[in-house]
């Protein structure tokens, strides 16, 4: 019988309710999924420019609990996200996955190494120019064997900066929300 | 950790100054151009911008062969060689082709960036 | 620490588990035929002493088809054939007895648009020259009587030319027949890709692709009035590409372009069109059907073009100095227009 008392950032990070933390994982994942889903439906002038909007669920998983957590998230999230949208196994999951992970394990080392240095902002930028770099240089040198792709670069960064930056204040937001929830 | 921080403005700062620069930094690396390299019997003779107008006279077993870069093309304006094919082809622009002239044993390459690319030119 | 290194570890894992087979490009340029040449094989890993080798049985066969094509030298067998026009029966090899069958189904489906006998009269112009001339009234007279590819006999593998001083010219035939011979050579040693080019005359060959349904490899067509520029590209997979034109070879005097394509019936340059590009299944039907689609014309030529199976073209043309074209059915949306 669990004791379903109010939930407490404190302990998560404590790691003093295990079973807690595997739903927030599946919650964050699920939020991930659906952020990912509605994304889809906004109209873009090309088809890879993303706010990235479903990474305020990673980003919340790795301030709130960590790096494994976090990692969790985003494989779930690009995961069924894929099967959802129907793009799974194509080469756009693999782009995503890839560039997910990597982004998400930049974030988790410099998050470690310069401790309070960055906010969930700055990591959210951190993780956004990752992605789409990483992205960009996965198509280059397996997919379109033309460095006239990179071409694309200042777009995306631009995309990327916009993206991050929207993607760490709300998630700035969110988790001050959910401190001040504990008090 | 919940409040936006000084290391996050300078991130957003040069995050930035790094996009815009990519934008010019994209423009400057378009005019960079191609490569032009003269080869005689494989070797290299010449390495010069296709950007930079010049002659070369090089001297092969027949004689010589010009080649003349002008306005971000190349040719083979002549040759002392039997079939003059390599005078023929006429100019050339883009990185990738080349003009030959197999009894001098001179090959005039364009290079840049596209080295596996699936392409040919008819006409 | 632990954590970044067990990251670190997983990230070189994910990447090197996303590799995908790269296609490394081996390619070789010459001359053959009195043009470059130049043989491309893609693939994934194949040794340099074995792309060579390849390219190798892919030049010399192209020498070899030289050899028996050309007009250029009174050895080869068309050489002989023209030697002894009027005077002998030849005994020919099976291949040249098809090309020439083939070639006069272009001339029939043409109505003599597309003639191999046209040799006097180019030989006449002699465009490879540095002092090509315009055959006079009279001369062009005579040697219109010598025009004519049903006075080409072919019985087996015979030929016989009806009068002396007819010539066989297979110039609008010959570089596209070598470009698939020497596909076919590539293919059998067990090449999935390539690109030859002969002269602008090219055979893609990518398995499992066929012409405009596939898009891998691009094909740029130059700028028939701008040297070194290009007029536009489209994207096909294996086909045969070819495009004649009138500033190929080709002499100006005052201010009178004379290029090497001649309409069999006049003798004299064909006049409508600038430039021809044509996509078949194969290089010799492309480089037939470009010089044929020439000859016939703006009109003729587009309505022979679509009621060719396999067959799109781009025809281009120049009205008071501007330059106009046209797209067959097929290559309609498929075609981009550069801004050179």
């Amino acid at each position: 019988m669990h004791n379903l008392s109010p939930l407490r950032v404190y302990d998560f990070v404590e790691g003093r309710r295990p079973t807690r933390r595997l739903t927030t994982i599946a919650f964050l994942s699920a939020v991930g999924i659906a952020l990912f889903v509605l994304e889809s439906y906004i109209p873009m002038p090309l088809p890879f420019l993303k706010i990235g909007l479903a990474n305020i669920s990673s980003v919340i998983a790795l301030m709130m609990l960590g790096t494994t957590s976090m990692l969790t998230v985003v494989v779930l999230r690009v995961v069924v996200g894929s099967l959802f949208v129907g793009t799974f196994m194509s080469p756009a999951f693999v782009l995503a996955l890839s560039a997910g992970v990597v982004s998400a394990a930049v974030m988790a080392i410099v998050k470690a190494i310069s401790k309070n240095f960055f906010s969930a902002l700055g990591l959210s930028l951190i993780g956004s120019i990752t992605h789409v770099v990483v992205q960009l240089l996965i198509v280059r040198f397996v997919y379109v064997q033309n460095a006239a792709i990179l071409q694309l670069l200042p777009l995306l960064l631009l995309t990327a900066f916009i993206g991050g930056l929207i993607v760490g204040l709300i998630s700035v937001r969110l988790l001050s929300a959910l401190k001040q929830a504990r008090i | 950790m919940k409040m936006i921080t000084l290391g996050d403005k300078i991130l957003i700062v040069v995050v930035f100054l790094c996009t815009v620069g990519s934008f010019f930094a994209k423009n400057l690396l378009a005019s960079q151009g191609s490569l032009v390299i003269i080869e005689l019997k494989e070797m290299p003779v010449y390495k010069g911008k296709l950007t930079e107008d010049r002659k070369v006279t090089i001297k092969g077993a027949y004689g010589d062969v010009r080649v003349q870069i002008r306005g971000g093309n190349v040719a083979v304006v002549h040759a002392d060689c039997p079939n003059k094919v390599c005078v023929r082809t006429g100019w050339r622009s883009l990185s990738g082709e080349t003009i030959i002239c197999v009894p001098n044993q001179v090959i005039v390459r364009i290079l840049g960036e596209e080295r596996n690319e699936v392409r040919g030119i008819t006409g | 620490m632990n954590r970044c290194i067990g990251i670190t570890l997983s990230l070189i894992l994910f990447f090197s588990s996303c590799s995908r087979n790269q296609l490394h490009r081996y390619s070789r340029e010459s001359t053959a035929m009195e043009t470059y040449v130049s043989v491309t094989i893609y693939d994934a890993d194949v040794s340099q002493e074995r792309a060579d080798a390849l390219v190798d049985s892919a030049f010399s066969e192209i020498h070899r088809i030289e050899n028996v094509m050309t007009d250029y030298a009174d050895t080869s067998e068309v050489g002989l054939i023209n030697v002894n026009a009027g005077k002998d029966t030849m005994e020919i090899s099976q291949e040249l007895a098809e090309l020439l069958r083939k070639s006069f189904s272009f001339s029939e489906q043409s109505n003599g648009a597309f003639d191999v006998s046209v040799g006097p009269i180019v030989k006449a112009w002699d465009f490879l020259s540095s002092e090509p001339k315009i055959p006079s009234k009279s001369k062009m007279r005579m040697l219109r009587q010598l025009v004519g590819y049903k006075n080409i006999v072919v019985e087996g593998n015979k030929v016989f030319l009806n009068a002396k001083g007819m010539r066989i010219d297979l110039g609008g035939i010959a570089k596209g027949y070598a470009v698939d011979k020497a596909i076919e050579i590539l293919k059998r040693n067990g090449v999935k890709n390539t690109i030859v080019d002969l002269g602008g005359n090219l055979g893609v060959w990518w398995d499992g692709t066929h012409s405009l349904d596939s898009a891998v490899a691009e094909i740029l067509v130059r700028h028939p009035r701008k040297e070194g520029k290009f007029f536009g590209s489209l994207n096909v997979g294996t086909c045969g590409v070819s495009t004649s034109g009138d500033y190929q070879r080709c002499f100006i005097k005052d201010g009178v372009r004379y290029h090497h394509i001649i309409d069999p019936a006049t003798g004299y340059p064909a006049k409508d069109v600038v430039s021809v590009t044509i996509i078949a299944d194969d290089a010799m039907t492309a480089d037939a059907l470009s010089t044929l689609v020439f000859v016939l014309g703006r009109e003729k030529g587009m309505e022979f073009i679509k009621k060719s199976k396999g067959v799109e073209g781009l025809i281009v043309w120049e009205e008071e100095d501007k330059l106009s074209y046209e797209l067959s059915p097929g290559l309609q949306g498929k075609f981009k227009r550069s801004d050179d």
